[in-house]
């Protein structure tokens, strides 16, 4: 892959101009187009996607070049005299370190050549070093995850320099320890030179480096004489991007790359679990190496999508010699002009949240949940080499914290047409958005007019997105929900609206977009539900919205009350077929095996050879089930590999596990198809998109489209 | 995850056959706790499969288990399919688990 991009947003109207980013392996010129894609790959052996050329300005040859990613988060802030006392200073602050063994981090760091001075740990000793070289290093390192208080201070008139660590947790048994030089230091303010906390900034190329992993609480500024210059403060402005002061000279910082915010600090007891109701135990941010919001690539071009571009699913295509990149791009329609009775509502927080995992490489015991040997592509070695390009919502920072934040303002390499997954179940392998273009291609060959709208739009318009819309269809796994989104496919389905819900494990985290920034989720995974990591005590509500995370079943809105059914089981070997019951009310929803001979639906399928897998819901009465929800068909596990979730196991109703397939009409002549079930979409394509998968999708598409109550 | 205790009789040549003849099948429940053993490999030394661009050959490769670290390649010849690569990990496994070679044919 030695060109690879992204655009600065994923869904834009006609009229809009995107940026795209765009980096090559060396200095290179490389050509653009864009394309409409109207399918995924429908065979294991064939990468070919369904894809036409559209004519558009970016025809052509452009100019590239390698681009760097400044990744890692820190405080930056600007020079200005006020930050400097030609005298000295003092700095203090409290520190929990995650990787005190890391050889070089960086905690304040105000330095030009020999001027100024750098706090930090040296192999995890505390460090104060002037521009001169003359430095003080404490004697032992610090533990992990316990809370220091370090104090350094400079002090020219009395030719003084001093650095003390004291542990603040007395049970760790830790004696302060303190170091003072007398004579012999020489201190130059470096007056011109930015400040700098976590990191620093390397003079020639202008990217951070020397991060440090933990939290930092609290740093004070003052003069050699103890006069105040600044106090930082973490729990102000919790979902913004400024380390406010609130001393005297209102001197703010900037946060970049989104440290973790409404973290716990050094005197957090439990008092409150929200950081609203205890801000002053919520005054520290967690800074990590990789941390990544924006690659911050210098634009490589623009595209303003012509006014007469349809709704739909494009792409822009970067070609270097044999390499090529996909950069995904929504075309929706401009507000309050719906082009078609459909919608497809892409789950791009899901995308999002999946968006370059490592879990192959990193997590424990991969091979065992899929039952067959891990096959990587070329896209997941890059990802792998250059962990710059961020991390997903999957992975554990190089610390083991988890990671909470994921952004689409870099190459999202797991989320092209082609990018087969190891645990795509066993056949063309595609998952997310790879997955759902066999969706759009069902819709294609059906001949079927559509929009596409996507999570972004939904959390920012709400139901007035969806309601020009008879149907809207689903993706594979719209698996991460925030407030609004779910909200307002309540909303519409509560007034007459209709949804096919054509995936699993939907509707099951919730999430936060960002007030502010685009492009960019949190998820606070609390302490529960199917996941890789857990929040730490006391940080499971979110610093954009302040909303408690978790699943949206232990929040009380579980998706059986939206869908009629919810996650329950998972397996990435095979899938199977369903069932069809016995039907209560069988004349009134015969429509939708019209055309259907025989019990079994779904007996093939590209996702694991089955229409029902990977991941699978059921129905439950108690946990909001509908009572007039008709149960189609069941699916029981495909493979020994299958295993229930973890909420089934603490807190399951006893029900077998399985999947199953939903419909039921709402008050308003709202109704609600689930297929409850990954594999479905796969399922679509076989035998040329002429198969019962995609009969009994055509029938319920239909019968919704038609206006007449269910 | 469970631990899963394997005691000698776990090395069975009947599993070894029974995976041999179809390595990305449904296991029998023996096989699959012999196959769970096998696949409990920490980050470093973890055996994976790398698909080349077109995806038409496969290459076992082993995991340093650091980050970053390019995946050392195994010095066995490059696979035609999935499967294939499935049966030479597990002659690679089976000699780590019993220190010696599987040495029926498939």
């Amino acid at each position: 892959m030695d060109i690879i991009g992204y655009a600065d947003r994923w869904s834009v109207v006609p009229g809009e101009t995107l940026t795209l980013h765009v980096s090559c392996a060396w200095p290179a010129r490389y050509e653009a187009d864009v394309v409409r894609l109207r399918g995924g790959p429908t065979t294991r052996d064939s990468d070919a996607v369904d894809e036409t050329h559209v004519d558009t300005v970016i025809d052509g040859v452009h100019e590239g070049g390698p681009q760097a990613t400044d990744c890692g988060s820190y405080a930056l802030l600007p020079a200005d005299p006020r930050l400097f006392d030609p005298n000295g200073f003092a700095i203090e602050l409290l520190v929990w370190p995650t990787m005190p063994s890391k050889p070089r981090q960086i905690l304040a760091a105000q330095a030009w050549k020999a001027a100024g001075f750098v706090l930090g740990l040296v192999d995890g000793r505390a460090m104060l070093r002037l521009g001169d070289g003359t430095e003080l290093r404490a004697a032992a390192p610090l533990l992990g995850r316990r809370w220091y208080r370090l104090r350094a201070r400079c002090d020219v008139g009395g030719d003084e320099l001093s650095l003390v660590v004291e542990a603040i947790d007395p049970r760790d048994g830790i004696a302060p320890w303190r170091a003072t030089t007398r004579g012999g230091a020489r201190y130059v303010p470096a007056r011109g030179a930015s400040m700098s906390f976590a990191a620093r900034l390397d003079a020639t190329t202008r990217i951070s480096c020397d991060h440090f992993n933990g939290k930092l609480e609290a740093p004070r500024l003052a003069s050699a004489t103890g006069e105040s210059i600044a106090a930082w403060s973490f729990s102000l402005d919790m979902s913004g991007d400024v380390m406010i002061d609130s001393g005297p000279n209102a001197l703010h910082g900037r946060l970049v790359n989104l440290p973790t915010r409404a973290v716990t600090g050094a005197n957090w007891r439990a008092e409150g679990v929200h950081w609203r109701d205890a801000p002053w135990t919520y005054d520290a941010a967690h800074f990590h190496e990789d941390d990544l919001y924006d690659a911050g690539w210098l634009p490589s071009f623009t595209w303003t999508v012509p006014d007469d571009f349809q709704s739909g699913v494009y792409a822009v295509r970067l070609r270097l010699g044999d390499a090529e990149d996909r950069v995904p791009v929504f075309v929706r329609p401009k507000p309050g002009q719906a082009t078609a009775p459909v919608a497809v509502l892409l789950p791009t927080a899901t995308y999002m949240a999946y968006s370059n995992d490592h879990q192959a490489f990193d997590k424990p015991h991969p091979e065992r949940s899929i039952g067959r040997p891990i096959v990587l592509q070329p896209a997941d070695l890059l990802l792998h080499r250059h962990r710059e390009l961020g991390l997903s919502l999957y992975d554990r920072h190089a610390d083991g914290s988890g990671v909470c934040h994921s952004s689409r303002l870099r190459p999202t390499l797991t989320q092209r047409p082609k990018y087969r997954r190891w645990d795509g179940a066993d056949g063309v392998g595609l998952r997310w958005f790879g997955l759902d273009l066999l969706l759009i291609g069902w819709l294609e060959q059906l001949g079927q007019a559509y929009d596409v709208v996507t999570d972004e739009d939904l959390d920012r318009d709400g139901e007035a997105l969806l309601a020009p819309y008879r149907v809207v269809l689903t993706g594979n796994q719209p698996e991460y929900v925030s407030t609004r989104m779910l909200d307002a496919l309540q909303g519409y389905v509560g007034t007459g609206g209709r949804l096919m819900y054509l995936g699993g494990n939907g509707f099951y985290w919730r999430i936060a977009f960002h007030p502010t920034r685009p492009g960019v989720i949190e998820l606070r995974r609390g302490h529960d539900g199917a996941g890789p990591w857990l929040s730490e005590p006391g940080e499971a509500h979110h610093a954009f919205t302040g909303e408690p995370g978790g699943t949206w079943r232990t929040l009380g809105r579980p998706p059986q009350a939206l869908v009629g059914v919810g996650f329950v089981v998972e397996g990435f070997t095979r899938s199977g077929p369903y069932e069809r019951v016995p039907l209560r009310e069988a004349r009134r929803w015969s429509f939708v095996f019209a055309g259907i001979e025989g019990r079994r639906i779904g007996a093939q399928g590209l996702s694991g050879g089955g229409a029902a897998g990977i991941e699978m819901d059921r129905t439950d009465p108690e946990l909001g089930t509908p009572s007039d929800a008709i149960v189609l068909a069941r699916a029981q596990l495909p493979s020994i590999h299958y295993q229930g979730c973890i909420l089934e196991e603490l807190a399951g109703n006893g029900l077998p596990l399985c999947g199953e397939m939903v419909i039921f009409a709402r008050p308003g002549a709202g109704g609600v198809f689930a297929t409850g079930s990954i594999a479905w979409i796969g399922a679509l394509p076989c035998d040329d998109f002429c198969n019962d998968v995609a009969t009994v999708t055509a029938n319920v598409l239909r019968r919704f489209l038609d206006s007449a109550p269910l | 995850m469970t631990e899963v205790a394997l005691d000698a009789g776990s090395f069975d040549l009947a599993l070894a056959r029974e995976h041999l003849a179809d390595p990305l099948g449904e296991p029998s429940p023996a096989l699959r706790a012999l196959l769970d053993r096998m696949r409990d490999e920490p980050p470093a030394g973890r055996l994976v499969v790398l698909a080349d661009a077109d995806g038409a050959r496969f290459r076992l490769a082993e995991l340093t288990g650091r980050r970053g670290d390019t995946p050392i390649i195994h010095e066995l010849p490059p696979f035609e399919s999935v499967a294939a690569a499935a049966r030479a990990i597990f002659r690679l496994r089976w000699k780590r688990l019993t220190g010696g070679d599987l040495t029926i044919a498939l």
